[in-house]
């Protein structure tokens, strides 16, 4: 990925049981799901990254019946948020303004710290629901 | 807390179970309209006993018991009680005094040992009395298709209770006994292996069986959160001392056999507890000034707080000197 590439000669070198440089995101987390299926107590879990991401790695760890709480993690790069529309349901990826507008169904999201591991995002809620239109002006808030 | 006393249960049944093992069942007292709480398996109760000591005065005990009747029966609750050689009359009281019909006072179930929700499979380890919190918890898991197997480790045949009717109900394939006088012993790091990820460990027995384990744990990776145990301790007796109370402006003479916790209650004082085997931290109290060394004996606080000797559970922990004054 995108600044680690220059690491891969040396990640390499290390030979770890299982090393592979992924394409993209949903194809590691498919992997790492699969390889957590079949693995048994004694693994550990640790991720480095953006919050996003991290969030998305422990959704696939915990899913596994991995504890949340013995999932190390390391916060490295971008705190944009992963949103949740509580409306249509759609995540919006890399929001870094608040409010927000929705990727899916278009509507202008006021983005809570309530976050769900469940499904690994923040929620966001209707801002203008009462006065259509009378929103606040959008200032960046997740760097 | 300390208002959580208060529940009458009558004796229905009480039943020799093992050598040293009696099984007590209660249920609401006769024409009464209560009806027992729900609880969930790993649950304890306190019971409340009126005996005499060794000089014939009237000592009370309370002392936490494992529910181990079914959680999906509201008609009963039943206990196991071990009868310890040396006992500070709890155990004793149980086994020689309470018979079929008599009333008892417990306290309403508490758990600080629960079946961990989202566990893919659950271990259980037995040492001997220790078996108990887990029959709840089996029934309930078995009752809902859950993934689990039972190591239970008992002294002898005679000694281990229950092992023939679990090994019965839920067969060998999860239920392994382990009898010390056959020479047969649980190999804690083999039965770590190659458990699937999202599997917990509970731990309930003797002190050096819960160490290690958790040694064996911490050294096959497991992480602590999917590491359990329980162990209610009995108070420790030791040399008598003072406990002042600042606020109240009292002096308590907390004797040998006694916990500070017991000789605030004898002198009338509403000190809060829980589970009073130093295992649920609801009874710290603040230290104002100590003049010998504080013995803590509970599995509560951290290593820092023991250290910092501003804190102690009064349940199970004393001193070691002439007096302690607490912020109480």
């Amino acid at each position: 990925m995108k600044g680690g590439s220059n690491h891969a000669a040396a990640l390499r070198a290390l030979n770890a049981a299982d090393y592979w440089e992924a394409p993209t995101i949903p194809t590691l987390l498919t992997r790492l799901g699969a390889a957590l299926s079949t693995a048994h107590m004694g693994l550990r879990l640790y991720v480095a990254g953006t919050e996003g991401f991290i969030g998305q790695v422990m959704k696939v760890g915990t899913d596994a019946g991995i504890s949340f709480l013995s999932i190390r993690t390391e916060h490295r790069g971008s705190l944009a948020r992963r949103v949740s529309c509580v409306h249509c349901k759609g995540i919006t990826e890399n929001v870094t303004t608040n409010p927000a507008t929705c990727s899916h169904c278009g509507l202008t999201l006021l983005v809570r710290d309530h976050y769900s591991r469940r499904i690994a995002a923040f929620q966001g809620v209707c801002i203008d629901a009462e006065v259509p239109g009378d929103v606040p002006p959008v200032e960046e808030a997740f760097r | 807390m300390s208002k959580n006393i208060g529940m009458q249960v009558v004796v229905t049944s009480v039943k020799q179970v093992a050598d040293t093992v009696k099984c007590f069942r209660f249920v609401p007292v006769d024409g009464s309209d209560m009806v027992l709480p729900r609880f969930s398996g790993g649950s304890h109760v306190v019971v409340t006993m009126k005996g005499k000591d060794a000089a014939g005065n009237t000592v009370t005990y309370r002392n936490p018991y494992s529910l181990m009747s079914s959680p999906d029966d509201s008609s009963c609750f039943e206990i196991s009680v071990l009868r310890t050689e040396n006992s500070r009359g709890g155990s004793h009281f149980m086994h020689d005094q309470v018979k079929e019909g008599d009333i008892l006072t417990i306290s309403n179930p508490v758990n600080l040992f629960p079946v961990s929700a989202g566990g893919r499979k659950h271990i259980f380890i037995a040492g001997g009395i220790g078996i108990t919190p887990f029959m709840a918890m089996m029934d309930a898991l078995a009752a809902r298709n859950g993934k689990f197997e039972l190591h239970y480790g008992f002294r002898s045949r005679s000694h281990g209770a229950y092992w023939r009717e679990l090994e019965e109900r839920y067969g060998h394939s999860r239920v392994r006994t382990y009898c010390q006088a056959e020479g047969q012993m649980i190999d804690f790091g083999e039965l770590l292996e190659h458990q699937p990820l999202g599997t917990h460990l509970y731990v309930c027995g003797p002190a050096p069986m819960i160490e290690a384990v958790k040694k064996s744990a911490r050294e096959a990776g497991w992480p602590d959160e999917n590491v359990h145990s329980e162990e209610f301790l009995a108070p420790p007796s030791g040399q008598p001392f003072i406990v002042k109370l600042k606020k109240s402006q009292r002096n308590i003479m907390v004797g040998e056999h006694q916990s500070i916790l017991e000789a605030l209650e004898a002198a009338n004082v509403d000190a809060n507890f829980l589970c009073r085997g130093g295992a649920c931290g609801q009874c710290e109290t603040a230290v104002c000034s100590a003049d010998g060394e504080i013995e803590h004996n509970d599995h509560y606080l951290s290593k820092d707080e023991r250290q910092s000797g501003k804190k102690i559970m009064i349940c199970v922990s004393r001193l070691n000197g002439r007096e302690l004054v607490l912020d109480l």
